[in-house]
């Protein structure tokens, strides 16, 4: 009796309904996820292209119009260096250009000398 | 004398023991052996114990902590709710009004790393395959016959093996299971490490189980910090009633890749997600009454469930050896099975058999893309039903 039951009421289902659910359900799944795998690549794309130019841009070395009193290329590599790891956070450098590299002449204060202390000072 | 006796005469009618029926006792015992569960075999405890202990509560006779007819109308009667509540009925207004399942992804969201699945976007294919199990599970239970299309949509979801969509879901379609599907939903994501791998083992053939994939590239800041974004803009414009699921997700992940507010990122990994786990397991576990518990229906929920994990298992593993065929050998089909959600379970699950075949091999990484894109899939779909049945 129950089993005539079930098969009334399975019979009174909208299968054509049922199916539907299921194709158009997987269907949008697949569809909005496809759609943030083609945005994903192009980020991806535009992301590894810009590193590409940001990292070019960061070994350039400055012209000698602009080193006017650096001589040599390895002084401005160790000050490029100095700077690359003042700058790093968490083990990540972020993109920066050196656009001159100049001596001073005139003697810091007494405020600056301590400011460059507890700036170049690592912490322990 | 006489008032001594009358007192105490007195105490026990009022007591809850001669008001406690053989389906209370038989619910009671339910929630015991929950607890022994969660304590002793470890089986997702964080919320399988404020889960059981619901139950229990709820079980208790006299001292209505939650009235379910307070919110079986399609709207809440604040005045009836002051009246009569208990403490778990004003916890319930927190899963009524869908608070906490955001609130919980939220925490998921602080706690996510985006960086295989951006680095390998091919993964959310895999994501979408393993959401089958959710569809397929929907079409068995309509055939049963004796659950109209909301309850069938809430058992679906437990495919999705993500609990707090299954409780998004199920509040709103069918709240009256949402103690046989909650408890249903918890057990399999934590039986999954017993019944993925048969399932896997099943469909690959040895030679696909030790394909060691390609390492992935590494994923910038920028690109973590779009991803969110991005993603936040285009599904809640696509799928509105997964919004808040999306939003709570991605604002959480967004607070931990920008490096900002750690504050409030800790504060949602911990704290925030520790409280809404009490509140939730508690309250879910007190729809568990033996009226709607002690049912025929929960067993086959039961069955349906486990149904509904293996098929999402399947959908997964078989989309991966499709592209194991397409890249000609490059992908390992054991990470589809991680697309089923249940992070990081299910990933461990697909590191463990491949390390079976080929102890070299680390597909753990490879595993979490699209593990953590089963969880997007699961909210994609969750909004696909409520948007059909949620009237």
């Amino acid at each position: 009796m129950k089993q005539i039951y079930l098969l009334s009421t399975m019979k009174a289902l909208d299968w054509n309904f049922i199916i539907s659910v299921v194709f158009s359900g997987m269907a949008i799944v697949f569809a909005i996820l496809i759609l943030l795998v083609f945005i994903m690549i192009i980020t991806g794309k535009i992301s590894q292209a810009s590193n590409k130019t940001n990292n070019d841009n960061n070994f350039c070395v400055p012209s000698s119009s602009q080193t006017n009193d650096i001589s040599s290329n390895n002084v401005v590599a160790a000050i490029t260096a100095a700077i690359s790891v003042m700058l790093s956070k968490e083990g990540k450098t972020p993109n920066f250009i050196i656009k001159s590299i100049r001596k001073t002449s005139k003697k810091s204060s007494a405020w600056a000398d301590a400011a460059k202390i507890e700036n170049t000072t690592s912490f322990k | 004398m006489d008032t001594f006796i009358n007192t105490i005469n007195g105490i026990l009618k009022q007591s809850g023991f001669l008001s406690l029926d053989y389906p209370q006792i038989i619910m009671i015992i339910i929630s015991l052996l929950l607890m022994y569960l969660a304590i002793f075999k470890n089986y997702e405890p964080l919320l399988l114990l404020p889960i059981s202990f619901g139950m229990l509560l709820t079980n208790l006779p006299i001292a209505g902590m939650y009235h379910m007819e307070l919110f079986s109308g399609k709207t809440l009667n604040f005045a009836e709710l002051l009246r009569q509540g208990g403490l778990i009925d004003y916890l319930y207004l927190g899963v009524k009004l869908g608070i906490y399942p955001s609130l919980i992804f939220l925490g998921i969201g602080a706690m996510t790393d985006f960086g295989p699945l951006i680095a390998n976007p091919s993964s959310f294919l895999l994501g979408a395959a393993a959401q089958l199990g959710i569809f397929i599970t929907f079409i068995g239970a309509m055939a049963f016959g004796i659950f109209n299309y909301n309850e069938a949509a809430s058992i679906g979801i437990i495919g999705g093996a993500d609990g707090p969509t299954a409780i998004y879901v199920t509040k709103t379609l069918a709240p009256h299971l949402l103690g046989p599907i909650a408890v249903a939903a918890y057990s399999y994501m934590a039986l999954v490490p017993i019944i993925q791998p048969p399932i896997m083992k099943l469909l690959t053939t040895k030679k696909e189980r030790m394909v060691v994939m390609q390492q992935l590239r590494p994923v910038s800041k920028i690109e973590k910090i779009v991803f969110p974004l991005l993603s936040t803009i285009l599904l809640s414009l696509i799928v509105p009633s997964a919004a808040p699921l999306i939003g709570m997700f991605m604002l959480g992940n967004l607070m931990r890749e920008s490096g900002v507010v750690d504050r409030l990122t800790k504060t949602a990994q911990n704290e925030l997600m520790n409280i809404v786990t009490i509140f939730l397991g508690v309250s879910v576990g007190a729809t568990a009454t033996a009226k709607y518990f002690l049912a025929p229906k929960t067993l086959i929920i039961i069955f349906l469930g486990l149904f509904a994990f293996s098929m999402g298992t399947a959908g997964g593993v078989l989309f991966g050896k499709l592209m194991y065929v397409v890249t000609k050998g490059k992908v390992n089909p054991l990470i589809g099975s991680a697309g089923v959600s249940a992070v990081p379970m299910a990933a461990r699950v697909s590191q463990k058999v491949g390390q079976e075949a080929n102890p070299s091999n680390y597909l753990l990484m490879h595993a979490m893309g699209p593990n953590v894109a089963g969880v997007i899939g699961s909210a994609i779909a969750a909004g696909v039903l409520l948007s059909l049945f949620a009237k």
